[in-house]
């Protein structure tokens, strides 16, 4: 074997040194930073705009092609475009992260309320339902499954999001591990910093699913009209 | 108000009504008037816009022009007077059956334990007891139908709103429901609108049938079946009058039917 493919032995017990001697520990502290916060921002106000845009025609036509490019854009190629912008700190780590999470949030989250059931809603007007029933007490819960698969993408494309600006903008955290490790050649420090990430994303994903199931206990499954 | 009298008699009114969707001309010059505590059919051809008329009677439509009262009120849009029991049900599908039932009282603001209180009696009604705390995915057809009616009947509007509400439940649970509806009409004094493509249906159930012909529609001919309506249920099918009646609305149509 060449020695850039460590066997997966040697990645574990590189995990194991790294996470025993604590440098995982300070790293994680460092990553979680930009990652947390981009996610919290991308998820309050990608649903936001996202409901936003599936309830007005106005706000689909400003904001939905923002999000449009934000998702095609080839990001690593804008970077230092937003490093001119924003610096080397955390902003631009967060905004990274953000460009990554909030497009899928956004775009899932306003069709879910753009495809809500139409009878359902013309059941709520005829019973005299205000415009604020109609959003709080149908078109939400309707489209709450499909709004928490976009949050789920968009938290996974966070994780991607965090690790390629620690590589792109400064290296620090997971990321310094990453280019530290590969610039002298310990693959399997390198490699365990990346299953480490991949490691953290299962985990949290698990976790937003475990809380979903727990909100909707399994009711949405199963529709009213037998279509 | 002049024909105040008139006014009386009818619960709904409708005058002159038009309505079309872009070129097609969906009602034209529509009138029509629904007598107090009685069942009105509204039967014609698919497409003859009788849905579109009851969503106007409804206020989930507006006419192009023209006049709708309701108790002598005109019609500007959902009111409280009007109960809609829809077609497809229009269920929550992630409620129980009793918020589902209650939810017509949710969005009037009825407070949660009373709102809970009228929807358990109708519950009850409706033969649904012991179903309070299902989802609409646990109820058969027929049975989703029942919380659609008792969502209707428990905001006690003077006026059920019925958009073809056994198009979508099995031949044995239309029957069923045929004659519980019979019973309703009988003992609640509320005036039922009912839509239907049925003839069958509608001479079993109306005090009145209005056929509606198809685009731009407009009523043909209204029906009242009057010498069966005292008798019980089962032999209103065999009665003479009542064959005769079918035969003679499906001879008026059937020149429509493609």
């Amino acid at each position: 074997m060449s020695y850039a493919f460590p066997t997966f032995i040697e990645t574990i017990a590189a995990f194991w040194v790294l996470l025993m001697d604590g440098t995982m520990f300070v790293a994680y502290v460092e990553t979680l930073k930009p990652l947390v916060v981009g996610v919290l921002i991308s998820a309050f106000v990608g649903v936001g705009i996202g409901l936003a845009t599936g309830l007005s025609r106005k706000f689909d036509w400003l904001l939905s092609p923002v999000f449009v490019v934000m998702q095609t854009a080839p990001l690593a190629a804008l970077i230092p475009l937003l490093v001119m912008i924003y610096g080397i700190g955390l902003a631009s780590k967060v905004a990274v992260v953000c460009i990554m999470a909030m497009p899928v949030i956004v775009l899932n989250t306003s069709g879910a309320v753009r495809n809500a059931p139409v009878s359902i809603i013309e059941m709520a007007r005829a019973f005299q339902g205000t415009k604020r029933d109609v959003i709080f007490k149908i078109i939400l819960p309707a489209a709450s499954p499909i709004i928490f698969a976009g949050l789920r993408l968009g938290v996974s494309a966070g994780f991607i999001g965090a690790i390629l600006a620690e590589l792109k903008i400064t290296p620090t955290g997971v990321g310094d591990i990453i280019t530290y490790s590969r610039s002298i050649a310990d693959y399997p420090s390198m490699y365990a910093a990346i299953m480490s990430i991949i490691l953290l994303a299962v985990i949290f994903l698990n976790v937003l699913e475990r809380i979903e199931t727990f909100l909707f206990k399994g009711r949405m499954r199963g529709y009213a009209s037998e279509e | 108000m002049s024909n105040n009298t008139n006014d009386n008699n009818h619960a709904v009114t409708v005058r002159n009504v038009y309505k079309s969707y872009g070129d097609v001309k969906a009602l034209r010059d529509l009138s029509l008037d629904f007598p107090r505590g009685q069942l009105t059919s509204i039967l014609g051809p698919s497409g003859c816009g009788k849905t579109t008329l009851l969503k106007i009677i409804a206020g989930l439509l507006s006419a192009d022009s023209g006049e709708i009262t309701v108790n002598g009120h005109p019609v500007t849009g959902p009111g409280p007077d009007r109960a809609f029991v829809f077609q497809d049900f229009a269920l929550l599908p992630w409620a129980s059956v009793l918020r589902n039932v209650a939810f017509g009282l949710e969005l009037h603001g009825v407070s949660k334990s009373e709102r809970e209180a009228i929807a358990e009696k109708y519950i009850g009604d409706v033969g649904l007891k012991g179903f309070e705390n299902s989802h609409p995915h646990e109820l058969s057809g027929g049975m989703r139908q029942r919380v659609g009616l008792a969502r209707a009947l428990s905001v006690d509007a003077q006026v059920m709103l019925m958009d073809e509400p056994f198009a979508a439940v099995d031949e044995q649970t239309r029957r069923k429901f045929q004659e519980d509806l019979l019973n309703l009409v009988k003992h609640e004094n509320k005036t039922f609108i009912f839509v239907t493509h049925s003839i069958e249906e509608a001479v079993y159930v109306s005090d009145q049938i209005a056929i509606l012909l198809p685009r731009p529609s407009r009523v043909s001919e209204i029906i009242k079946p009057e010498g069966f309506r005292h008798k019980d249920a089962e032999s209103i099918r065999r009665d003479p009058e009542y064959l005769d009646i079918v035969d003679r609305i499906w001879s008026s149509l059937r020149t429509y039917v493609e």
